[in-house]
């Protein structure tokens, strides 16, 4: 019985990679099984942050080929190592690319996998928490049979350290073999560049705005986030921005995790483009404003004021 | 008869030959179209064709018509010395003088309408040439057109008048008599036998070139005026759109998407146009700088009819040189059509530009799937739950339990439903109106219910967006529900949900009294069971196409505001009213090109200084709401008329908008 | 060409959802059902490659007989004709790609579409399996897709990038939203789809070893996260709302 993570990386390794690792690490002292962790990249240069997770061995597939993903390799070498470790319990991440791996590992060594947790923890066997229904409902979902996998959803945990020390590195050669999908081309999108209906946080200007020289102010908040910039139809009517960052009945509709409205009246036509979000957040200095009525934590103040501070105590708190 | 003569006969005989055939080459245009006309009620067809053609009652809703007025009845009075003037011409010495007291009244009505022709002709050259208002605007060929008739016009009545100086007829002449001495002294004798044959020969030679002419010029509208008021198809008059038959057998082709697909009386219309281009003047999507004006739709479709036609008249499968979409009518003037009926208000011999859009929309939509976007997705989401947005179906009561309004399915035992509607239902705005209603209704002890999560989108936008299928199924579904609770009567909160229940939901069975909640809200005040107290408000009403132009109810709404404040009246008003850009569909769309409608309607409502604005459509007052935000007055109250009623009934606000 | 699209009928995530008695399940009365969203990209993908390189388009579902109503929305887009496969209910994600890779493999199809995920379960892993199972090349939330002939190329989706993908035919994709838009169908599509063939098979005709499908997982409970927005309006000094805000984003609902 063991517990096998996958350590997914894009150069160094992921954030994902390490929550994964911890929630792994977790599962693995409460099953009081070992921990191992496979890395497959060009070189594995940062073992040393493995520490504390009570990861005992990391066994490092490098080759200056398999730095981009590869399902076939990618699958294959863990399918292979799982077998090898005799893996009860295998924890990757639920990013774009972690869930094919997943899934493709799930495939071939015949397991039941749960994407997409939110969280994972041992009650004489594995149990996971998940969203279905589109994050409508949460699932508890407990893996009768092991072997069995689970996908951590990137930025839910915490992670958190103990005094174990960093896993022994085992390199691996890379297994001969020539995949099927040949990788092209890579474009990694500007940094700061969030996609709009994929962002995990949105920031949206309206009318309140009063015109499009003040955008840096909600750009400011955007970029302390990490957030895609929206905005509300009468601001793009007012050609203060373009249409590709409207939301709304006849923009896009977003599906953050958080949205913040800032001078935005909260009319029906822009609350079908936000409906999906999680948590909601209104900014705006007329307390009449119909965003207060469908928000979770509103704000009644000049954005002007709140949103410099919001974006400088966001900067604060989390450095 | 004299050499004179006969040439005279081969030429009357020429221009009626060119004249006829170009009149059956025209009536076989329209008789490619579907359908036949429409021809039931003969008598009130007559009648409005008196009223409305003879009487030129349409014609004359703007001042320009009475120079319109003239020129008509100058036309028939003048026609009768006209073919006097042509019979003597085959006849010399012919004359109506045996016709007595008649003759000697036709002569002075002649004299008397030869000025006032000219001078509506001089006030029509002002108006083309100097002042050019943005309606009579049009290309050269169409100036040249104006320019022709204005000048035949003219030199027919100065050729009449100089015969009449030359050979005075009995009658009381004035004109005539005052033009002599002036003629007399510049030629120096009154007797002038060769210029008297002269003037008989231009005038009979114009007046046959006339009759050539008009065939082929916008004047054709003297030919097919009268037929097409007469031939009014009294399923589309006013905006209702007939439900297609989507099973029929057979069919393979659904809206229109061939100029042939049109009805005979929609051909009848499109050649029926005279340019006067009101229906333009009318439009807000021209006014707003967009691509579409009615006239031109309308002349663009006459002249696709006469380009395609003679192919089609000799092969009936003959492909069309230019496709009716998008080489006729522009994907960006298909879609910036608002519905709001204003075109079709406007002119003044019942042509139906709306109605022609709406055939070409259907045929986009069911055959193509291709409409904006935006549009599909507020489509999409009336297909899963039942309303634009996409909000679950199960909440659209939501609002009514804390006011304690129940479901038809609680108790079907009430005189009225209440069709609320989905903005009433889901948009929090508007849901204070809803409530509002609620109240009044409540308070004045009308007995009324919902349908709650059975109500349905009434499929309005659909079906002027030109989903004829998804509006079909929402009819009918809403229907069912209604007929299966035994409704007789129905309040309805919107202008959109009141006009398709009441016009179109007969097509499906559902027969209804129904009434938009401004006149059930304005009756029960003058049964004083509402009792609301007069406050000092000055109230700016504006006009909701749907409930206005479309279904007439002007004074219910304003009744209920003069209970609780006093009126001021927009420029455009009642059935001029202009619209707020979110009908046919619109609501669901960008409006990217020219300026934006509810902006323009925000200004005229801003300049009035209103202290209160009222709308009683829940399109009319987003749209107003965000053109008074645009142009920075959002300090202006805007209300629904029934919430600035219960204000004056002692309603408490908080009722209103929490509903408790 | 041959290509089938794996689609699923799912509740409309605008519903309101509830739990029904068994507290491991929702009240299915009030919903509402459509084709999974990913899976309408996914058809429309598979339509469009028809379009340009011939051949026919199927719709495979697993599902109750209701999921007809799906595949004929598929068909009504321009899909030829449907598969459905009945009496998979108790069947787990891993369980449910070896009944569809069973019923593909005997349709032999060159490309096989999916969207990236159904929005009931959100399992995102039954396509993937269904190729690992079929050992066909494969690649998940593609926003692209090129047909070259024997090969296509795609881009595919990664965080702040994308890949892009040459995969040999046949292959199957997972389609993300941003790859097209799907069609608005036609009233003589809607009428022709109604005359379709639509096959419809029980899981047991596909001869699969019972064991080899049991569920590895259930579910214990379902929990419904917060419905209705908390409309909580902070007090206080700017500065004292704006630290509350960020703390509550913080530690209470966990979304910094």
């Amino acid at each position: 019985m063991s517990v096998l993570v996958l350590l997914e990386q894009r150069g160094a390794l992921k954030a994902c990679a390490h929550e994964a690792a911890m929630v792994a690490g977790t599962l693995a002292r409460a099953a009081g099984a070992p921990l191992y962790g496979v890395y497959i990249g060009k070189s594995l240069e940062e073992a040393s942050s493995l520490a504390g997770f009570g990861m005992q061995k990391v066994f490092a597939y490098e080759h200056d080929s398999l730095g981009h993903f590869c399902g076939e390799i990618y699958t294959s070498i863990v399918n292979e190592l799982a077998k090898e470790l005799g893996s009860t319990v295998i924890v990757g991440s639920a990013s774009a690319l972690g869930k094919e791996w997943c899934a493709s590992v799930a495939a071939r060594l015949d397991v039941e996998l749960v994407q997409d947790c939110l969280e994972v923890w041992w009650n004489n066997g594995l149990m996971a928490r998940k969203p279905v229904y589109a994050g409508k409902v949460l699932a508890e979902v407990r893996v009768i049979n092991t072997p069995a996998m689970v996908s951590m959803r990137p930025n839910v945990v915490k992670v958190e350290r103990d005094a174990s020390p960093a896993p022994e590195v085992e390199k691996r050669g890379m297994p001969s073999s020539t995949p099927r999908v040949v990788v092209k081309d890579v474009a990694l999108a500007p940094a700061g560049t969030v996609e709009l209906t994929e962002a995990k946080i949105v920031v949206s200007g309206g009318r309140g705005l009063g015109g499009p020289e003040h955008w840096p102010v909600l750009q400011a908040l955007c970029d302390a986030l990490g957030a895609a910039l929206g905005a509300s139809r009468a601001a793009v009517d007012a050609g203060w921005i373009h249409h590709s960052h409207q939301v709304g009945q006849t923009g896009k509709v977003v599906s953050p995790d958080l949205y913040i409205a800032c001078g935005i009246s909260g009319a029906i036509q822009h609350q079908a483009g936000m409906r999906p979000a999680k948590i909601i957040v209104g900014i705006n200095k007329d307390p009449q404003a119909n965003i207060f009525n469908v928000c979770d934590y509103g704000i009644v103040g000049d954005l002007f004021e709140i949103v410099p501070l919001l974006a400088e105590e966001i900067r604060k708190v989390c450095a | 008869m004299t050499l004179g003569g006969l040439l005279l006969v081969v030429l009357i005989v020429a221009a009626h030959a060119v004249f006829f055939a170009r009149v059956y080459f025209i009536i076989r245009c329209i008789r490619l179209g579907q359908g036949s006309l429409p021809a039931a009620f003969p008598l009130l067809r007559m009648k409005d064709v008196l009223v409305k053609g003879f009487g030129q009652v349409l014609v004359l809703r703007q001042p320009a018509g009475i120079g319109h007025f003239l020129i008509f009845w100058g036309f028939f009075v003048l026609t009768y010395g006209t073919l006097e003037g042509l019979i003597a011409g085959v006849f010399p010495g012919f004359s109506f003088a045996w016709m007595g007291p008649f003759y000697w009244l036709m002569n002075t009505l002649q004299d008397w309408f030869g000025l006032l022709v000219m001078g509506a002709l001089a006030v029509a050259l002002y108006r083309r040439f100097v002042w050019r208002p943005r309606r009579l605007q049009a290309s050269l060929a169409h100036t040249i057109d104006a320019l022709i008739i204005i000048v035949l016009i003219a030199v027919l009545i100065k050729a009449f008048y100089a015969m009449r100086i030359i050979e005075p007829k009995p009658g009381f002449t004035p004109v005539t008599d005052m033009l002599r001495p002036w003629f007399v002294s510049v030629t120096g004798k009154a007797a002038h036998p060769m210029g008297y044959a002269a003037f008989h020969w231009l005038h009979n030679v114009v007046v046959l070139s006339f009759l050539v002419y008009i065939p082929f010029s916008k004047h054709l509208h003297l030919i097919t005026a009268l037929p097409n008021l007469y031939f009014r198809d009294e399923k589309r008059i006013a905006g209702r759109i007939p439900k297609l038959d989507l099973e029929a057998e057979g069919m393979e082709s659904f809206g229109i998407s061939k100029i042939t697909e049109y009805s005979r009386k929609d051909l009848l219309d499109v050649t029926a146009c005279t340019e006067c281009g009101r229906c333009q003047e009318a439009c807000p999507a021209y006014f707003t700088n967009k691509p579409l004006s009615p006239k031109e739709v309308v002349l663009g479709l006459k002249a696709h009819l006469f380009e395609e036609c003679p192919a089609l008249l000799r092969d009936r499968t003959a492909a069309p040189k230019k496709a009716l979409y998008p080489d006729v009518i522009e994907k960006d003037v298909l879609w910036a059509c608002t519905t709001c009926r204003a075109c079709e208000e406007a002119c003044p011999v019942e042509i139906l530009p709306m109605s022609k859009l709406i055939g070409i929309r259907q045929a986009r939509v069911l055959m193509e799937g291709d409409f904006a976007e935006e549009a599909q997705t507020a489509l999409r989401n009336v297909e899963t739950q039942s309303n634009p947005w996409g909000l679950p179906q199960e909440a659209r009561g939501a609002w009514a339990e804390a006011l304690g309004v129940k479901t038809l399915a609680e108790d079907a035992n009430v005189d009225y439903l209440f069709f609320v509607g989905c903005a009433g239902s889901y948009d929090q705005r508007y849901m204070q109106v809803t409530r509002a209603v609620a109240r009044l209704l409540q308070e004045a002890g009308v007995s009324f219910g919902i349908l709650g999560a059975e109500e349905c989108c009434t499929g309005d936008s659909a079906k002027r967006i030109g989903n004829e299928y998804l509006a079909q199924m929402l009819a009918q579904q809403n229907v069912d529900t209604m007929n299966g609770y035994g409704v007789k009567k129905v309040v309805t909160a919107c202008p959109h949900c009141y006009n398709t229940i009441k016009n179109e939901f007969p097509d499906y069975g559902g027969n209804y009294e129904v009434v938009h909640h401004t006149e059930l809200l304005a009756a029960l005040m003058q049964q004083g069971k509402l009792k609301p107290k007069q406050g000092p408000a000055t109230v700016v009403y504006h006009d909701s196409c749907y409930l206005g132009r479309y279904n007439g109810v002007f004074d219910a709404p304003r009744a209920a505001i003069l209970a609780s404040g006093t009126l001021k009246e927009l420029l455009r008003t009642r059935s001029n009213s202009f619209c707020c850009g979110a009908g046919g569909g619109r609501m669901w769309m960008e409006e990217r090109i020219g300026g934006r409608i509810n902006e323009e309607r925000s200004k005229e409502i801003i300049q009035v200084k209103p202290e209160v604005v009222a709308t009683a459509c829940p399109f009319c007052m987003t749209m107003i709401s965000d053109g008074l935000k645009s142009e920075h007055r959002a300090d202006i109250p805007l209300k629904d008329v029934a919430e600035l009623l219960a204000e004056a009934c002692g309603i408490v606000k908080k009722d209103v908008v929490e509903g408790e | 060409m041959k290509i089938a699209v794996l689609v699923k009928r799912v509740p409309d995530t605008a519903s309101v959802f509830k739990i029904a008695v068994d507290g491991k399940s929702v009240e299915t009365a009030n919903l509402k059902y459509v084709m999974s969203p990913y899976d309408e990209h996914a058809v429309e993908e598979a339509i469009k490659l028809k379009e340009k390189n011939g051949g026919e388009v199927i719709i495979v579902s697993v599902g109750p007989s209701e999921a007809k109503e799906i595949i004929r929305s598929g068909l009504a887009m321009g899909a030829d004709s449907g598969l459905l496969i009945t009496g998979a209910e108790a069947l787990s994600p891993r369980g449910l790609a070896k009944v569809l890779a069973a019923a593909l493999k005997t349709l032999a199809p060159d490309v096989i579409f999916a969207g990236k995920q159904a929005v009931d379960d959100d399992a995102a892993q039954v396509p993937e399996r269904v190729a690992e199972l079929l050992d066909m090349p494969h690649a998940s939330v593609i926003t692209r897709f090129e047909c070259l002939g024997a090969s296509v190329v795609v881009d595919r989706e990664i965080e702040g990038g994308q890949y892009t993908l040459e995969l040999p035919l046949p292959a199957l994709l997972t389609t993300q939203k941003g790859i097209n838009t799907p069609r608005y169908p036609t009233l003589p599509n809607i009428m022709k789809a109604k005359k379709k063939e639509i096959r419809e098979m029980s899981v047991g005709e596909l001869g699969l070893a019972s064991e080899a499908l049991a569920a590895g997982c259930t579910v214990e409970a379902f929990t419904l996260p917060r419905q209705e927005r908390l409309r909580k309006v902070l007090e206080g000094e700017s500065i004292q709302k704006v630290q509350e805000l960020v703390r509550i984003l913080r530690e209470t609902e966990k979304v910094l």
